[in-house]
């Protein structure tokens, strides 16, 4: 097509002071004929309605003119997410990033540069080509000038669900083929969990069924939430979100089950189900339960069956309950001096948890913490002296709260995905092993900020690479990592930090090379629905054509790997639909082996969806069978049986990790031994976005106060700070400050003040040591260090701090507000 | 391709000691636009050099226009100040049909959606420097947003070169519009004498 000549059109301004301006504007970057060309668009623009699915549910997308226009919910998700919103909105984020960017100091002098510039926005826009042959050039250059382990590419985080669009594993698979990188192991979801968990029951328990909520609603007296709120974070699925726990929520309501939260927060579960409230001092749930067992076992209300058929080490466990080992009798009333929970109501709980069918529904808030290996066990032995694990209805749970754990599991066979080409491992995807060396993932700063340091983890002793590079995906570290000016601080130490993103996350702004990503709703994939139920697979079509020049991953990847010499082998020759495809293609045959009737591949994506039938799963107890017969089907831990002692722990000889459930105080707590702040800061997951996912879109504007991220704090000690609600405060400790907007109210217990995580970090003045960040990220103020040697997890919720009114200068900056005189 | 960046280091110098020195300084003198130009012509005497002004001005550029100040970003782009707030939304259509209408469409090359001020800008021009019937509904249009899309960049930006363009913008838009109810009036006039 033949582009308009500014000449041309130059010649004509004349007539019009317009057209002078105009061309003055063009010196300023405004206008340029060049932007339009003689000719109708060759696209045609889309319309109609597109099925896909998200984190947030099955939706369905009206398209007009190829612009997504709306988002309704599947008919059938039995509870659709109020944040739908907020997806279509996150497309048409003026935060999306547009083009490849390179921060100038690296762009102009390489990683020489040095980092002082990082993290304050000085990019320069580049070319596709330029970026991938800079990304290309870096891997090999870090990678020859200090061999595999100068990479990190253990990229974490919650990229969007869909089996090739897997941004991490494309990542891997990408670095699989050149000379090695160092990966991360676990999670910073339920990291102590899933490392104490089989050692205790032999499998993670976090990432498993759960019994199903059928049975649970059937049989189920006294159902217990412990640290967990399942009507908040049930909205959100590492899959596609099915939301069947809504349905088992509801039938606990309907029913008139008692139902006990256990939280320094008036939830959402408290309110929906009308429960009994009780409110611990954060991070003093091993010590209330203690107290609960120390009852069950004084008034011999425990177990002993049970305990002597299907648990090992309670002999062992027993003295220090009892006191006789240490001299401290783990008493009701020893706990409730810990925890602030009257004697009485300690007591109560124990006689209340042996007279019904109890089911003990751990979050894992309760194990985001120093020591937080403990909290889990604690509650798995005191499961196990109430003798109901493998029962209908009774026992523990640690995955009601997550991805609808109890949706009881369809007939339909697995759905693979793309492989990073590392060895996969049982459980959650992400825990697969790959990479030539690999640390525990919340380790990452510790990791920088020591190369060649020694650490512990789970049994084994090694020291920390010297990486130099990292490359992240699918994740916002500057949001989940903790102690964000120790990370900032580390961060310095890395030559080159890429990052692909389809927003400028905090993260984003960090990087050195950021380019931009599709979202999951501008490409094609597929993904089951539901993490545990798995009731039907989704044809994830796309909805729109990628925005501004963002691209796949899986194309970006692609194209990397063919700069290094490998693109047959990362892309296997198959293009996006024919990976598709081929991932439908081996669950069919799955299905067919399973007599599950399956359409053919073309069939299912015009349908767009296939669901299964619940047959089986309704019925499904965790730890059945092993109850029924432990022998022959005994648990996967050394000795077959619970563990309540564990001698492989034992020889790990850890000093913060003891071979049975224990007591020992945090680094930090409310009202602890030498606390240096009066108040709890409760960091927990956010009710309107997932993590720091959305934090980006107009749903902020639903919980937003004078534009920060809130803070709700309890009106006694507002009332004590001269705080008042919507005022803007400032919470500090000796690792940082943040500014919220506060919200006075009594849902939330004396002591605490509750700041959610995954709010973007703001920095008033980026690189400058303490700075102010001034939306409000809870990880300013959180502790990093690791739960112990054992699982090396992160400490998100060890965090006391104070606040206050902030009396500085004001820095909202009201740009969507019209000035008054416009 | 893109005219939308902020400015280059080659830019900035001849913005400061080449042509466009001169121009900006005519510019300064028409009352409509004198108030911005001056802003403009004030940042660019500053001390700083060149290249710490190009890194200066980019990073400022980046952070209203480009995303990478999250919610304080300042969305060059119509959809932003309409309905919703979402960029893509329907004066996306409505621009690629009055700009098919012409004859024309956005050159693949520039990744931006059809109501990127640039585009709507430069439809304008050319309705207007061809006698087009509908530049004078193209300069209302811009009227419709362009000065809340200012007075957003007025605020948030610290450097004031760019609040320097966005007033100067303004007062072009506003001047333009002012003309065509002159003209409107008048015309009217004449029918009524007729």
């Amino acid at each position: 097509m033949m582009k308009l000549q500014g000449k041309e059109l130059r010649m004509e301004m004349s007539r019009r002071s317009f057209l002078t301006y105009s061309a003055a504007a063009g010196a300023l970057g405004l206008v340029s004929p060049s932007l339009l060309v003689k000719g109708a668009s060759a696209q045609e623009a889309m319309n109609g309605e597109v099925m896909s699915g998200s984190h947030w549910g099955v939706f369905n997308a009206k398209v007009t003119d190829g612009r997504a226009v709306e988002f309704t919910p599947w008919e059938k998700d039995p509870y659709p997410s109020f944040q739908l919103p907020g997806i279509l909105d996150s497309i048409y984020s003026p935060t999306r990033i547009k083009y490849p960017m390179v921060r100038r100091a690296f762009l102009e002098g390489g990683a020489e540069a040095g980092p002082d510039s990082r993290g304050k926005g000085d990019f320069v826009r580049v070319s596709w080509d330029q970026a991938l042959d800079l990304v290309a050039s870096e891997i090999k250059r870090v990678q020859d000038k200090y061999g595999p382990s100068g990479i990190f590419a253990g990229s974490y985080g919650w990229k969007s669900p869909g089996r090739l669009h897997n941004c991490q594993t494309l990542l891997r698979r990408m670095m699989n083929q050149t000379a090695g990188f160092v990966n991360g192991t676990g999670d910073y979801s339920s990291a102590a969990a899933q490392v104490i968990m089989p050692h205790v029951m032999g499998t993670l328990e976090t990432y498993e069924q759960q019994t199903s909520w059928p049975i649970v609603a059937e049989n189920t007296t006294l159902m217990v939430f412990w640290s967990a709120n399942p009507m908040k974070t049930n909205q959100i699925s590492w899959a596609v979100g099915d939301h069947g726990g809504y349905e088992g929520l509801k039938a606990l309501k309907e029913k008139g089950t008692k139902v006990i939260v256990i939280d320094p927060v008036r939830t959402e579960t408290v309110e929906y189900l009308n429960a009994e409230w009780i409110a611990p001092r954060p991070q003093t749930d091993v010590p209330m339960m203690l107290g609960i067992a120390h009852t069950l076992f004084t008034e011999n209300l425990h177990d002993q069956d049970f305990l002597d058929n299907y648990t090992t080490g309670f002999d062992k466990f027993l003295p220090y309950l009892t006191g006789d080992s240490d001299g401290v009798a783990k008493s009701a009333e020893w706990a409730s001096e810990i925890c602030g929970i009257p004697a009485d109501v300690i007591k109560e709980l124990a006689h209340a948890f042996a007279k019904n069918r109890t089911m003990l529904a751990g979050g894992w808030a309760m194990q985001r913490m120093h020591h937080g290996e403990q909290a889990h066990w604690m509650m798995v032995t005191l499961a196990s002296m109430l003798g109901q694990i493998g029962l209908p209805g009774g026992g523990f749970g640690l995955s009601y709260h997550y991805a609808n754990g109890g949706a009881p599991t369809s007939d339909g066979p697995a759905l693979g995905g793309i492989t990073d080409g590392g060895k996969a491992t049982e459980g959650a995807a992400w825990l697969s092993e790959s990479g030539s060396a690999s640390i525990p993932v919340a380790r990452v700063v510790d990791m920088l900020l020591n190369p060649g340091g020694e650490f512990d983890f789970n049994g084994t002793h090694s020291t920390y690479p010297d990486v130099k590079m990292a490359y992240w995906v699918g994740g916002n570290p500057f949001a989940h990592h903790q102690d964000r000016n120790r990370m900032i601080k580390a961060w310095r130490k890395l030559e080159t930090f890429i990052v692909h993103d389809f927003q400028w996350t905090a993260t984003a702004r960090f990087a050195d090379i950021v380019l931009p990503a599709t979202s999951s709703y501008e490409r094609n994939d597929i993904e089951s629905v539901g993490d545990y139920s798995n009731r039907a697979f989704v044809a994830m079509k796309k909805i729109v054509d990628p925005v501004f020049e963002a691209r796949n991953d899986f194309d970006i990847f692609a194209d990397i790997a063919d700069r290094l010499g490998n693109g047959d082998g990362f892309t296997e020759n198959k293009d996006e639909m024919a990976w598709v495809k081929s991932l439908y293609d081996a669950a069919a045959k799955q299905g067919s082996a399973l007599g599950v009737d399956m359409p053919s591949f073309e069939d299912f994506w015009e349908a767009g969806i296939i669901e299964f039938p619940v047959t089986k799963g309704k019925d499904f107890i965790r730890h059945a069978s092993f109850r029924e017969d432990p022998l022959l089907n005994p648990l996967g831990t050394p000795s077959g049986l619970i563990e309540i002692y564990s001698k492989n722990i034992e020889k790990m000889g850890y000093d913060d990790c003891p071979p049975h459930a224990t007591w020992m105080e945090p680094e930090e707590r409310l009202d602890g031994p030498g606390a240096k702040f009066p108040l709890h800061i409760s960091a927990n997951h956010p009710k309107a976005r997932l993590h720091s996912q959305l934090c980006g879109t107009s749903l902020r504007e639903t919980y937003a106060v004078a534009g920060h991220e809130p803070c709700v704090i309890n009106t006694a000690d507002a009332e004590a700070r001269g705080i008042k609600d919507g005022d803007v405060v400032r919470l500090f400790n000796d690792r940082g400050q943040v500014l919220a907007g506060a919200v006075v109210s009594d849902n939330i217990m004396p002591g605490v003040v509750q700041l959610q995580e995954g709010g973007w970090y703001d920095p008033l003045n980026p690189g400058e040591e303490n700075t102010l960040d001034k939306y409000g990220d809870a990880n300013v103020l959180s502790v990093d260090i690791g739960t112990s040697k054992l699982a090396q997890g992160n400490c998100g919720q060890t965090i006391i701090g104070d606040v206050e009114k902030y009396t500085g200068e004001p820095v909202t900056v009201t740009v969507f507000e019209a000035p008054a005189e416009a | 391709m893109s005219s939308w960046h902020p400015p280059t280091r080659e830019a900035i110098g001849d913005y400061r000691r080449g042509e466009r020195a001169v121009w900006l300084s005519r510019l300064e003198e028409d009352p409509d636009l004198g108030p911005g130009i001056g802003a403009i012509a004030a940042v660019l005497a500053s001390d700083e050099d060149d290249a710490a002004m190009t890194s200066h001005l980019g990073i400022a550029f980046g952070k209203l226009f480009d995303g990478i100040g999250g919610p304080y970003t300042v969305p060059p782009y119509e959809s932003a100040y309409c309905g919703t707030g979402h960029l893509f939304q329907a004066p996306v259509s409505e621009m690629k049909q009055l700009i098919a209408e012409s004859g024309l469409s956005v050159d693949s090359g520039f990744a931006e959606p059809a109501d990127h001020l640039s585009i709507e800008l430069t439809l304008a021009a050319h309705l207007l420097s061809t006698g087009g019937p509908q530049a004078d509904q193209m300069l209302w249009r811009l009227r419709n947003w362009v000065p809340a899309f200012c007075s957003s960049c007025i605020a948030a930006d610290a450097t004031g070169f760019f609040a320097g363009a966005a007033r100067a913008l303004d007062g072009l838009v506003a001047a333009e519009c002012r003309k065509l109810t002159t003209q409107s009036t008048h015309h009217t006039e004449e029918e009524n004498i007729k």
